[in-house]
C-alpha cells in the first residue's frame, strides 16, 4: 500500500492545472467590481486605475499560451502595503511614511511580475505589522462584516490582504509574518494563510519590522493557489543576506530525495499534537474544529500522536522581548530627512530631543510603546536580562520542535542520527485561541492583552517553521452546548499545520488534503 | 529606501564571515529544562474517541502572563527620569504631563510584568539563537574564506618598492553605476539645493 506521507513528499509541487482556455479578463472584472462594492472594509490603501488592470488582464488573456504559462500569470494579486513597489506608494500603513514613493520594487514584486502576476493594489495593516487586528491603521482600520451585521477583526497585521482574498477582490494576496500576521487573519477571515520557512522568500524591499523574525507569507483561497506563488518566489536573493544560499537549499531538497528512496511506504502520516496548545482559555469551538480536524485526518489514514512543547510557555514572552527591541533598532531611521514625513515646524529643542515630534506625530501609540519597551530591554542595564536570555530561550523553543519532528532540523549538525520512527513529521494545532472578536470589544482593550492572540503563531516564528492555517468548516452547531458561544455566527476556524524547517511542501500538502476534506465533511 | 537600508544592517550582524567563527555545539536532545506541565506523560498515540478526552482539559493558562489584580507586579520599578531616559534613546517625545507619564509607566510596567516570565527559564550552557541561519559544518566550511577564494583578486595587486615592498593603490576607474546613481535627495520632503534642511533650536555641539 501507498503511504499518504509517500504520496505527499513525492509531489511537491502537485498537479499542475492546465486551463482549456483562461478567463482573467472575467476574473479581472469581477474581483475589481468587489473591490468597488467593498470599500467601507477599508481594505487597500492604493489602487491602480481600473482601466490599467483590464488592459493589463486583456493582454495576458490575448498572450496566453497553454504550455508557457501557468499561475500567477494573468491572475490579480494584491500587495501588503509594507513590501516596496515603484509604481503605487508604500506606506507601512505610518503617518512617517504616508507620502513615501519607493525609488525601487521588492524582489518579490519583480518575481511576481516576471511570472506575468498584475498587481491589484496595496493593502492595509497594521503600522510597521505591530498588531494582530489591522485597527493600528494611519489610514483607518480594516473592517470584517459578520453574519449578523457586526464589525469584526479582520485579524491582523496583514488584515487588509487576507480581506482582499477572503472577498474575491484579488485571486491571492503577499502579505508578511513575524509572529503571525499572515496566519492570524488568514484564521480570521477564513482563507489560507502560509508563512514559508525563514529566508526562503526574499525580503529584500520589504519594510524591516524585526529581520530576524520577518516572512515574505502568501495567502489565498486554495493550497494550490498558495504553493504556485510559493513556487514562483522561492529562489535565492543576493540582495537580501539573509535569504538561504543555493548550498543550503540543494542540502535539504536531497534530502527529501533520500527521504523518498528510503520509502516510508509502512509509515503513515505522523501527526503531532502540542498538548502545550491546549490552553484554558480556548475557545470551545476551535477545540472543537481542533479535535475534528484530528478526526479526518485519523480517518484519511494518518496517526496522531500527543507531543510535548513545553518552551511554548515561554514562546510569547520571548517574542515580546525579541521582537520590539529588533523594531527600535529597525525604525531608529525614521527622521524624515532623507524620506518620510516630518513634523510642521522646529523639531528638536533644548528640552526635547532632535526628531522627537517627527517620531511622535508620525509613529501611532503601539509602534511608539514597541520601540520604548525595545529600548528597555537593549539598555546597558537589561540587555543580559531580557535580550540576551530571550536569544536563549528561542534557542530552547527551537529545540522543543527538533524533538518532536522526525526529521532532524536541517540547519543544525545533529548530534546523534535521528530516528524516524519516534517523531511526528506535522504538527495540527489551532492557529488563534478564539474566533475574531467584534471590534467594540478591542476598542478598550489592554495593550498587553492583545499580545495574548499570538500564542499559538509565535513559536514557529521564533524557529523559523514553515506553517499555515487552513480555515476548516464545521457544521452549524443546533444543540444547545450550555450556550457558551454563538452557534451560528461563523463558518470556518482556523486550524494550523506546522512542518520541520524546510519541509514547506509537505506543509502545504497537507494544507490540500485537510482542506479538501473537511470541505467534504460538509456535504 | 527604508528597508535597503535594514538589509545592509542585517548584514554586518549576520555575515558568512560570522558564521565561519561561530562554534556549533547543539544539546543532546531531550534535553528539557521546564518544570511544571512538561512532566506530564502522553500516550504515544491516540485514537478515535480517546481524543476528545484528550483534549477536554487544558494545560496551562495563558491569563498567567498578566499580572493579577492581588498579586503585586513582578517587574523592575521604573523611575520617571528612567523613562525621561529611555524616550531620549528612542527619540520619542517626552510625556505632556502627569498623567500621560503614569500612563506610559503603566504600560511599559505591564508589558514588563509579561515579558518578565521568561526570565525564569534555566538557561545555562544555552547558545542564543540570534539569527535562523545555515549553522551545519558544512556551511560553516563554504563560508569559510580561504587563500584560494582570494586567488584572483591577491593576483591582480601589484607591488612597487624594492626594499619597502608596498602594494599600489590601483587607480583604474571602478563601475558603481548600480551603487551610486541614485537620486540622494529624490525622496527628501524638504531640501534646498544639494542639502537636506533640519530646522533646529539645538545649540551646536
Amino acid at each position: 500500500m501507498r503511504s499518504i506521507l509517500q504520496f505527499l513528499r513525492s509531489h511537491p509541487t502537485g498537479p499542475i492545472e492546465r486551463l482549456d482556455r483562461p478567463t482573467y479578463i472575467k476574473d479581472a472584472k469581477r474581483q475589481l467590481d468587489r473591490q468597488a462594492d467593498f470599500t467601507d472594509f477599508n481594505v487597500f490603501i492604493s489602487l491602480p486605475s481600473r482601466d490599467a488592470v483590464q488592459r493589463a488582464a486583456r493582454t495576458a488573456e490575448a498572450s496566453w499560451d497553454k504550455d508557457k504559462h501557468t499561475d500567477p500569470f494573468g491572475r490579480l494579486v494584491a500587495l501588503k502595503d509594507n513590501i516596496c513597489t515603484s509604481n503605487f506608494p508604500t506606506t507601512a500603513a505610518s503617518g512617517i511614511l504616508k507620502n513615501f514613493t519607493s525609488p525601487y520594487e521588492a524582489t518579490v514584486v519583480k518575481q511576481l511580475r516576471g511570472a506575468g502576476a498584475i498587481i491589484a493594489g496595496k493593502t492595509n495593516m497594521d503600522e510597521f505589522g505591530m498588531g494582530s487586528h489591522s485597527t493600528n491603521s494611519y489610514f483607518g482600520r480594516v473592517e470584517q462584516l459578520g453574519y449578523e451585521g457586526e464589525q469584526l477583526s479582520a485579524g491582523g497585521s496583514s488584515g487588509g490582504s487576507a480581506m482582499a482574498v477572503a472577498w474575491l477582490q484579488c485571486w491571492a494576496a503577499l502579505g508578511t509574518d513575524t509572529g503571525g500576521s499572515v496566519r492570524l487573519p488568514a484564521a480570521y477571515t477564513g482563507v489560507m494563510g502560509f508563512k514559508p520557512s525563514y529566508g526562503l522568500l526574499s525580503r529584500w524591499g520589504v519594510i524591516a519590522y524585526a529581520n530576524s523574525l520577518d516572512t515574505v507569507g502568501i495567502l489565498g483561497s486554495r493550497a494550490e493557489d498558495v504553493r504556485a506563488i510559493f513556487n514562483t518566489l522561492n529562489v535565492h536573493d543576493p540582495q537580501d543576506p539573509t535569504s538561504l544560499v543555493p548550498s543550503t537549499r540543494a542540502r535539504f531538497t536531497s534530502e527529501a530525495h533520500a527521504r523518498e528512496t528510503i520509502g516510508h511506504s509502512s509509515i503513515n502520516l505522523r501527526i503531532g499534537i502540542p498538548m502545550d496548545y491546549n490552553i484554558d482559555t480556548l475557545h470551545p469551538t476551535v477545540r472543537k474544529a481542533w479535535v475534528k480536524s484530528l478526526r479526518l485526518l485519523e480517518m484519511a489514514g494518518c496517526t496522531l500522536h500527543p507531543v510535548s512543547l513545553p518552551a511554548t510557555q515561554h514562546a510569547l514572552s520571548t517574542y515580546y522581548v525579541l521582537a520590539p527591541a529588533e523594531a527600535s533598532s529597525n525604525l531608529a531611521k525614521y527622521d524624515g530627512v532623507r524620506y518620510g514625513s516630518r513634523a510642521q515646524g522646529v523639531d528638536g529643542t533644548p528640552e526635547s530631543i532632535l526628531f522627537a515630534k517627527t517620531r511622535g506625530q508620525g509613529f501611532g501609540p503601539e509602534v511608539r510603546r514597541r520601540i520604548l519597551l525595545g529600548a528597555f530591554s537593549l539598555s546597558a542595564q537589561a540587555i543580559d536580562n531580557y535580550f540576551i536570555q530571550a536569544q536563549k530561550v528561542r534557542r530552547l523553543v527551537q529545540q522543543d520542535f527538533d524533538n518532536v519532528f522526525s526529521r532532524p532540523n536541517p540547519l543544525i549538525t545533529a548530534s546523534e542520527p535521528s530516528s524516524p520512527g519516534n517523531g511526528v513529521d506535522i504538527l495540527l494545532c489551532p492557529t488563534a485561541p478564539t474566533l475574531p472578536p467584534t471590534l467594540s470589544e478591542l476598542e478598550d482593550q489592554d495593550p498587553v492583552k492583545a499580545y495574548m492572540n499570538d500564542v499559538f503563531t509565535v513559536p514557529a516564528s521564533l524557529a523559523g517553521l514553515p506553517a499555515i492555517s487552513v480555515p476548516v468548516s464545521f457544521e452549524v452547531e443546533t444543540e444547545n452546548e450550555g450556550a457558551i458561544w454563538d452557534k451560528s455566527k461563523f463558518e470556518t476556524v482556523g486550524i494550523q499545520l506546522i512542518g520541520q524547517f524546510g519541509d514547506d511542501h509537505l506543509v502545504l500538502r497537507v494544507a490540500e488534503l485537510l482542506h479538501s476534506i473537511s470541505a467534504d465533511g460538509l456535504r | 529606501m527604508a528597508s535597503k537600508r535594514a538589509l545592509i544592517h542585517a548584514q554586518s550582524f549576520f555575515s558568512p564571515l560570522q558564521t565561519s567563527n561561530a562554534s556549533i555545539s547543539l544539546l543532546p536532545r531531550n534535553t528539557y529544562r521546564f518544570k511544571s506541565q512538561s512532566s506530564t506523560q502522553w500516550p504515544e498515540q491516540v485514537k478515535g474517541d480517546d481524543l476528545k478526552d484528550l483534549l477536554t482539559r487544558s494545560t496551562w493558562s495563558v491569563e498567567s502572563l498578566l499580572p493579577s489584580k492581588t498579586e503585586a507586579r513582578d517587574a523592575p520599578e521604573i523611575s520617571s527620569e528612567h523613562l525621561h531616559h529611555l524616550l531620549r534613546l528612542s527619540a520619542l517625545p517626552l510625556p505632556e504631563n502627569q498623567e500621560e507619564e503614569a500612563k506610559m509607566l503603566q504600560n511599559l510596567s505591564a508589558q514588563l510584568h509579561f515579558v518578565g516570565k521568561m526570565q525564569q527559564v534555566d538557561t545555562t550552557d544555552i547558545k542564543p539563537l540570534r539569527a535562523i541561519r545555515d549553522e551545519t559544518s558544512e556551511a560553516e566550511k563554504e563560508h569559510t574564506i580561504t587563500m584560494d577564494m582570494l586567488k584572483d583578486a591577491l593576483a591582480r595587486e601589484k607591488t612597487i618598492g624594492k626594499h619597502y615592498k608596498r602594494i599600489q593603490r590601483n587607480t583604474d576607474a571602478v563601475d558603481t553605476k548600480d551603487v551610486e546613481n541614485w537620486d540622494v535627495l529624490g525622496s527628501a520632503e524638504r531640501k534646498v539645493g544639494r542639502f537636506f534642511v533640519v530646522e533646529s533650536e539645538r545649540p551646536q555641539e
